[in-house]
């Protein structure tokens, strides 16, 4: 995928803005943009890390390793694990937390308990073997003119409309609920590419009222 | 390097047209640090993407434990490594004969009717379980809490174990002061949000439906996202 500087992102959010850099600070600029790509990358899983993590004999419980984010798949001996949450291994497997490996067979499922730690089953009572854990990375932030981000031609054109409904929320009014539509395009784009099952999108839509509406005035 | 409250600060800043901070009075700073807490609050309890595991011994007898002032809602309960179904206590009334008075292997647990950070068990169990070292708690922050060998022996295994979202020991009341919990990828792209669909639906110079409406989807499509991430079917529109 192509790299995206932030001076280029900038650039291309500035022309939908009309070129204001006095109501719309470089500074605000950038956290928008920062911010929309991490949102696009906790959304769709942008920036992707395998780890491995080394089973301690005895162990249920492993903390996310550094470098992965939000796990996504794990795989052990070449094969992905089912996922699962807690609740389905325990009611499925009643005496889960005493099974293991080898004596249950090879580990099959893991379940994510929040987002720092999962557990495995079975557990592996010798320790020693290698899981997989692949997961969406954290997104560097962009601080300077020459740093970049990494993104699909195709989302840009989408991502910089929703900047730009983002940033005039400062300004209110009309302007801003017409502007603020383009989330709604944002959701539509972005709902393809979700790796989450069960995500649900907030409804959000511009009250007719508002779209008559005057806007807050810079003080 | 961790984002701090001042980032979140500045975002609002910029979006409530006081670039240069709040100077108004429109929103006070404390204002600000007031609705931050509890924008942090609610996410962590709506999103459930910050669990811990907890520990402790059971004894015989005792039907109520205390759980620690950092949970807040539990998710699951497991006796001895098994799983143990909620109920209430009207549920218990029809389960389980004289469950307030008699003690067996428990079979269910409830939290209502005995005061909040408590835990019960129905019926009150018939032995006393140690926990796997000492009551000791793990957490994935902490070296020292290295969930360890908990299962070759069975025997060890008959402890209290509780799965619940946590929430922030502490209050942020500084603009240094680090965002508790909720890691910056979460952390700078949904707080503002929270913060600002609060100030734009007050009853101040700043109301704006509209702002308040984008501001809300904003927040709660970043919950959702942690709602799907840890697997709980609890997402809203």
């Amino acid at each position: 995928m192509p790299s995206y500087t932030l001076s280029v992102l900038s650039e291309l959010l500035y022309d939908q803005l009309d070129n204001n850099t006095g109501l719309y600070p470089q500074a605000q600029i950038t956290g928008v943009l920062n911010d929309a790509t991490r949102k696009l990358n906790n959304l769709t899983g942008l920036e992707e890390n395998t780890v491995n993590v080394t089973t301690t004999a005895g162990t249920l419980v492993y903390s996310t390793p550094s470098g992965v984010f939000i796990p996504t798949k794990l795989y052990f001996q070449g094969k992905e694990l089912q996922k699962a949450s807690l609740r389905e291994i325990g009611t499925r497997f009643r005496n889960w937390a005493i099974q293991s490996m080898p004596t249950f067979g090879p580990i099959a499922r893991w379940a994510p308990i929040g987002l720092n730690q999962f557990v495995i089953h079975p557990f592996d009572s010798v320790g020693g073997n290698t899981i997989e854990v692949q997961g969406v990375a954290p997104i560097t932030p962009m601080a300077s003119s020459g740093d970049t981000v990494t993104l699909d031609d195709d989302l840009v054109p989408t991502l910089i409309d929703y900047c730009r409904g983002r940033t005039m929320l400062k300004i209110g009014g009309r302007a801003f609920a017409g502007a603020s539509l383009s989330y709604q395009a944002f959701i539509r784009e972005v709902k393809e590419l979700i790796p989450w099952a069960g995500m649900v999108f907030p409804r959000y839509f511009v009250e007719s009222a508002q779209e008559n509406a005057e806007g807050r005035s810079a003080t | 390097m961790s984002i701090t409250v001042q980032n979140i600060y500045d975002t609002i800043c910029f979006d409530l047209l006081e670039d240069g901070g709040l100077v108004l009075g429109i929103v006070t700073l404390q204002q600000f640090y007031d609705l931050l807490n509890l924008t942090i609050l609610d996410f962590c309890k709506r999103s459930g993407l910050f669990q811990r595991i907890y520990t402790q011994d059971v004894i015989q007898s005792q039907g109520v434990y205390s759980i620690p002032d950092d949970l807040m809602e539990i998710r699951s309960v497991w006796l001895a490594g098994r799983w143990l179904p909620p109920a209430t206590q009207r549920q218990l009334n029809d389960a389980i004969r004289n469950w307030r008075t008699i003690t067996d292997i428990p079979r269910f647990y409830y939290t209502d009717g005995i005061g909040l950070s408590s835990l019960g068990l129905a019926p009150a169990p018939n032995y006393t379980g140690a926990s796997i070292v000492g009551g000791y708690q793990y957490d994935s922050f902490s070296a020292s809490c290295n969930p360890g060998p908990v299962t070759l022996n069975p025997a060890q295994h008959r402890d209290l174990t509780v799965v619940a979202t946590r929430k922030p020991t502490t209050q942020v009341s500084a603009l240094t002061d680090p965002i508790p919990l909720i890691p910056d990828d979460f952390a700078s792209q949904a707080l503002p949000f929270g913060v600002l669909e609060r100030i734009f639906s007050g009853d101040n110079e700043l109301k704006d439906e509209q702002a308040s409406l984008f501001c809300g989807a904003q927040f709660t499509e970043a919950i959702n996202v942690g709602v799907a991430i840890s697997g709980e079917p609890e997402a809203v529109e």
